[in-house]
């Protein structure tokens, strides 16, 4: 079984890091969502490949989490911005990323630490602009809908594994238990990258020009 | 590790895995309920559309028709009245070129070309004027409108009380035809089936605002029922308002007369 996990962890590492290079294929002529959506997957590829490094490597790496949040949450909001085209979520993402600040100036050992705070509030605000995107496609055609389920369910079913984080370290669980938990939110990430794989197949391939 | 210990652990872990479950069922159920929600919003605006289109196709069919019969009708109106008579001028004409013809018939018959061929003139004067009134052209709506009221009244089939205030190109030509048009049909239509004693115009002219309104006593029609049973000069009528981007409002019921208002704003107009 731990085997198994690991080969499941190696293969998610290899699937982020292949995704934005098909999204790439695409990218000169598509949409300015369209391109910060393949920025988001190059940086979720270089912060997993940065991940897998240090992993082997042996070197302590829940810095990296305060990147991969914090870096998540602004290019989604920027992804969605140009989805909802609301003025009102550049000043949203400001906001969080001033609260974010704040949290650090005032307790710096937190960027060592697992900010639970951190994740719920910058995971909870794109699970909202993607209801509102729900909501705004219900009665139009557009495209990454299917991006927008598998945001809205994985960044759901993520939320409170990441908020966990801290309590689970406390607990000083066996290595089984772990990765057990940890398998449980790699296999949400795969959905997510399959529906990712799907939308791009489905709405961004490219397509031999019909005469 | 106590065994009371391992088993709170694992407690925890089974809530987190629970809550996460939850979170999920919940988050399918919120996906799910978007996709039916988009499928019947989708297909109320298909059959929307649908409809909007059925009602177009109706509209153009009718327009067609009634182009059609309007066509017999100058038809009939050039042969009855200009054709037949220039046949009897011809044939006068031939019978003056004959050689034994006394100066007295020649007389006769230069006055017979001459009264036809006056009542040919007049026709084709009428027939031009029913197409495109040039009082409407030269003169305006007012003009025109108050010109058709008196040829009705002069009918003396019924009572009609009109009063019309219309400043001089307020509305664009093609609505002044329109409106032109649509009292036309309101009258033909009072004429032809409604069997009414007294009929009522006014057309309006305030801030921004032409409004038109035309009464009549006669039979009336179901107003519900009328959609569907819609005679070609009703929904012709409804067309033009369309056109011009007018309210349109009747008020019918058997027995009743008719009751229509149609007002419209010349900001509406490209």
């Amino acid at each position: 079984m731990l085997d198994f996990v690991e080969y499941f962890n190696n293969f998610l590492v290899l699937a982020s890091v292949l995704l934005p290079c098909i999204y790439f294929i695409s990218f000169a002529k598509s949409s300015r969502a369209y391109k910060v959506f393949t920025l988001y997957l190059l940086f979720i590829a270089i912060i997993q490949g940065t991940l897998f490094y240090l992993n082997a490597q042996k070197i302590h790496n829940l810095f990296m989490f305060q990147f991969y949040f914090i870096g998540q949450f602004v290019f989604l909001s920027l992804f969605y911005f140009e989805l909802l085209k609301k003025k009102w979520v550049p000043i949203v993402l400001f906001l969080v990323l001033g609260v974010l600040a704040l949290q650090y100036v005032f307790d710096p050992s937190s960027f060592l630490a697992y900010n639970t705070m951190g994740v719920i509030l910058t995971q909870s605000v794109v699970v909202v602009y993607s209801m509102l995107y729900f909501y705004k496609m219900l009665s139009q055609k557009g495209s990454f809908l299917i991006v927008n389920n598998g945001i809205f369910l994985y960044l759901m079913a993520s939320v409170l594994f990441f908020s966990s984080g801290n309590l689970l370290l406390k607990l000083n669980l066996s290595l089984e238990t772990m990765r057990l938990i940890g398998f449980v939110n790699d296999f949400f990430y795969f959905v997510f990258i399959i529906l990712i794989v799907v939308e791009w197949y489905r709405n961004f391939r490219p397509t031999p020009l019909k005469v | 590790m106590q065994p009371a210990l391992l088993s709170e652990e694992n407690q925890v872990v089974d809530i987190i895995l629970i809550s996460i479950g939850l979170l999920v069922l919940m988050s399918l159920a919120i996906v799910l309920f978007f996709y039916f929600s988009r499928k019947k919003i989708i297909k109320t605006q298909l059959e929307k559309a649908a409809l909007e289109i059925e009602y177009q196709k109706e509209l153009l069919q009718n327009t067609i028709i009634t182009q059609e019969e309007e066509r017999k009708r100058i038809a009939q109106d050039l042969h009855d009245a200009i054709s037949s008579k220039l046949n009897v001028v011809s044939l006068n004409a031939n019978l003056l070129s004959e050689k034994d013809i006394t100066a007295e018939e020649a007389q006769k018959i230069g006055n017979s070309i001459h009264k036809v061929t006056a009542t040919v003139l007049e026709n084709s004067r009428r027939i031009a004027h029913d197409l495109l009134p040039p009082t409407l052209e030269k003169f305006g709506l007012q003009a025109a409108m108050e010109e058709l009221c008196e040829e009705v009244d002069e009918t003396q089939q019924f009572q009609l009380e009109y009063s019309i205030h219309y400043p001089e190109k307020y509305l664009s030509e093609a609505s002044e035809l329109h409106l032109f048009r649509i009292v036309q049909e309101l009258f033909s239509n009072t004429i032809k089936h409604a069997g009414a004693t007294h009929i009522k115009v006014i057309l309006n002219t305030q801030e921004n605002l032409v409004s038109l309104r035309y009464v009549d006593n006669g039979k009336g029609f179901d107003s519900s029922l009328a959609r569907k049973a819609k005679g070609l000069g009703m929904s012709g009528i409804e067309h033009r308002t369309q056109l011009i981007e007018a309210e349109y409002v009747l008020q019918s019921s058997p027995g009743n007369g008719i009751d229509v208002t149609i007002t419209c704003h010349p900001q509406h107009e490209n």
